[in-house]
């Protein structure tokens, strides 16, 4: 079947290369996957599986958070920023250097960047759902989708935030809140956020954002408000991660339609979602 | 001895005894960029109602102890849509296209039934007579007189090889077997999910947006066999095995209790490729054993060994 040789490369037998424990319950693993590398964009996830079990049974997805290269330029693999939140989680921040873990991905719909180079990306994360951004700023911070980016970052406390060095000279402003003023102002992302749009005087920009759902709900408000366009990340609980169960849905618009909404798979509509379309 | 994995159950033939369970492998489409499709005797697409269905709140799955809990509402594009569309690139696979059917009342079953007897290129029809996660869903499978209703009036309308497919949620599922044959089914899929639940107390709220949802996935492979043991002692009617079946082990293990042909549901999500993959180890489990089709393993199961009786 000529379908066959098309057939792109899903599956993979990645290595753990490095795993690095930053505290407060985070950690990175170093993944060594060059076939995945050469395909992933920003914004896409991977659905991993914990263990070659079936406890815990389902993949965990995770975003990209660094994009890994060696010294002349060839993409060699992902990073993953982990939370221990769970079973799978918490195995993960204990898995050994040199293990194979299996990784499906990439999957999802990437960001894509805006038209206008002049335009001011604003990247709004809380807590573990900054993780994309890292990968995104490695992007578009040189050659032709290179923006001016600036980095909003949110948590409850600095703990939240342990990760955010790993943006130093990455090509992004980085800008902090936290709600108890432990990191940067004292507030919460929003307040950042409603500053910079104030701040742009005409200027074109475009908000992606990513985190708890309250905290996107609350960015689409704003821009909605201010008329800027907003892209979220969505992070739902799924089944497959590749569009055949059903599970991983959003209530969007469905203009025309009997209810005038209808549940969109996020796991392959997005997770990058146009936020005006989202019925929070 | 050259092995020969395809299996005939009544007038369905298959090239090999896989199967995607409905529901889990959506209309198959997304499989095919993981393995030939050809590895699957056929493809068992997500139940297709009359009209489009919008689906339960989300949240939608929950995961539990090596299986999880769904609570989809059956969401899909409905008929119309299916047979100018989907349906269309089910066909052009290169395996056979089973259509799962499934109605809030008996009016529309027997509609869905009659429509698709007349579309070209189904090889055929599964009836799902339990939608558990559907209020009023439940008495098609519960009920011996309405599930043999149904049954018999779906014969009526078509020449097609009709599946019931059980629930395991009832009292006895040798009656529901034994009157999905009185109906006139040709084969029984046994079995649909487990109803069940999963709570956080702390937070005091189900993780389904439906609050209770059908339970899949290894933790539930022991009750399936169990059923298929009663379904295969209930009837002679072939037939299709599902729950929790993850690899070539468990789908010769049904076999030895009386299945034919096996459906693989949640391990899809898990492993994409793995009717590629199973059908793989069950060619080599098949030769290794000195076994020439699965055919012959059928309904093989031994009586307990009885070592500490006295004599
Ligand atoms: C597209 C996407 C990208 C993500 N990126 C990251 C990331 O970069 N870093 C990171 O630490 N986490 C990320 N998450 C969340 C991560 O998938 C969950 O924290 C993880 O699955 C929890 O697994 P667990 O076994 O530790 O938790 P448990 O609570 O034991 O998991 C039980 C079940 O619920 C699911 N689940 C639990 N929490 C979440 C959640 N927040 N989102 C989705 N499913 C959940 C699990 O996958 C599992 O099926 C992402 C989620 C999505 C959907
Ligand atoms: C997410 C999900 C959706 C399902 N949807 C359907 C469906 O639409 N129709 C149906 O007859 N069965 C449906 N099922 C049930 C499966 O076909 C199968 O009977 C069950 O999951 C047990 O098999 P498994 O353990 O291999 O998954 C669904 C199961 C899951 C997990
Ligand atoms: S997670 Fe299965 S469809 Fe999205």
């Amino acid at each position: 079947m000529a379908a066959v040789a098309e057939r792109p490369k899903l599956l993979h037998q990645a290595t753990l290369v490095k795993r690095v424990d930053l505290g407060h319950d985070y950690f990175e693993l170093f993944l060594n996957c060059p076939d995945l590398a050469a395909s992933m964009q920003a914004g896409q996830f991977v659905n991993l599986r914990v263990r070659d079990e079936l406890l815990p049974l389902l993949r965990r997805p995770f975003s990209s958070f660094d994009y890994l290269k060696d010294a002349r330029g060839r993409a060699t693999g992902i990073s993953i920023l982990g939370h221990v939140v769970g079973q799978g989680t918490a195995l993960m921040a204990r898995m050994a250097e040199g293990l194979k873990v299996s990784l499906h991905g990439p999957l999802g719909k990437p960001f894509e960047p805006p038209e206008d180079p002049a335009t001011r990306v604003l990247m709004v994360g809380g807590g573990i759902g900054i993780a994309p951004f890292l990968h995104l700023t490695r992007q578009w911070s040189s050659g032709p989708s290179k923006r001016e980016l600036v980095m909003l970052a949110g948590g409850r406390s600095v703990k939240d935030l342990v990760f955010m060095n790993r943006f130093n000279g990455a090509g992004a402003d980085v800008l902090l809140a936290t709600e108890d003023g432990s990191a940067g102002v004292k507030g919460r992302v929003t307040v950042l956020l409603e500053a910079e749009l104030k701040a742009l005087k005409g200027k074109p920009a475009l908000v992606l954002t990513c985190g708890p759902m309250a905290m996107m709900a609350a960015v689409s408000r704003i821009c909605q408000a201010a008329g800027t366009p907003c892209y979220a990340s969505l992070e739902r609980v799924m089944g497959c991660g590749y569009g055949v169960c059903n599970g991983c849905v959003v209530e969007v618009d469905a203009p025309g339609s009997e209810r005038g909404y209808r549940y969109a798979k996020t796991c392959v509509e997005g997770t990058v979602m146009d936020c005006a379309s989202i019925r929070w | 001895m050259p092995l020969n994995l395809s299996v005939k159950l009544g007038p369905l033939e298959l090239a090999t005894p896989l199967l995607t369970a409905s529901g889990c492998a959506g209309y198959g489409v997304e499989l095919e960029r993981y393995q030939d499709l050809s590895c699957f005797g056929g493809i068992i697409g997500k139940s297709i109602s009359r009209e489009p269905r919008l689906g339960n709140p989300y949240p939608r799955t929950a995961e539990t102890p090596a299986g999880m809990l769904n609570a989809i509402g059956l969401q899909n594009e409905g008929y119309e849509k299916f047979v100018q569309g989907t349906l269309n690139k089910m066909r052009a696979f290169n395996t056979k296209t089973i259509v799962n059917v499934v109605g809030h009342d008996f009016e529309e079953y027997v509609w869905l039934v009659e429509r698709f007897d007349s579309e070209a290129g189904i090889a055929a029809l599964e009836l799902n007579l339990s939608c558990p996660n559907v209020k009023g869903g439940m008495k098609f499978a519960t009920d011996v007189g309405e599930c043999e209703r149904l049954v018999a009036a779906c014969r009526a309308k078509t020449r097609l090889p009709l599946i019931a497919k059980l629930s395991p949620n009832v009292t006895s599922i040798a009656e529901i077997a034994k009157a999905a044959e009185r109906g006139g089914a040709d084969i029984l899929s046994a079995i649909n999910t487990y109803v069940g639940m999963s709570v956080d107390w702390r937070s005091k709220k189900a993780r389904l947006g439906n609050i209770t949802g059908g339970m899949s996935g290894p933790a539930i492979k022991p009750l399936a066999l169990r059923n298929v043991y009663d379904v295969r002692r209930a009837s002679k009617l072939p037939i299709m095995a599902i729950g929790g079946i993850s690899n070539a082990d468990d789908v010769l293990e049904f076999m030895v209790v009386g299945a034919n042909a096996a459906q693989i549901g949640t391990i899809l999500f898990v492993e994409p490729d793995a009717g590629a993959k199973i059908l793989h180890d069950l060619k080599g489990k098949l030769i290794d054993a000195g076994v020439s089709s699965p055919a012959e393993l059928m309904g093989t199961l031994q009586g307990p060994e009885r070592t500490n009786v006295v004599a």
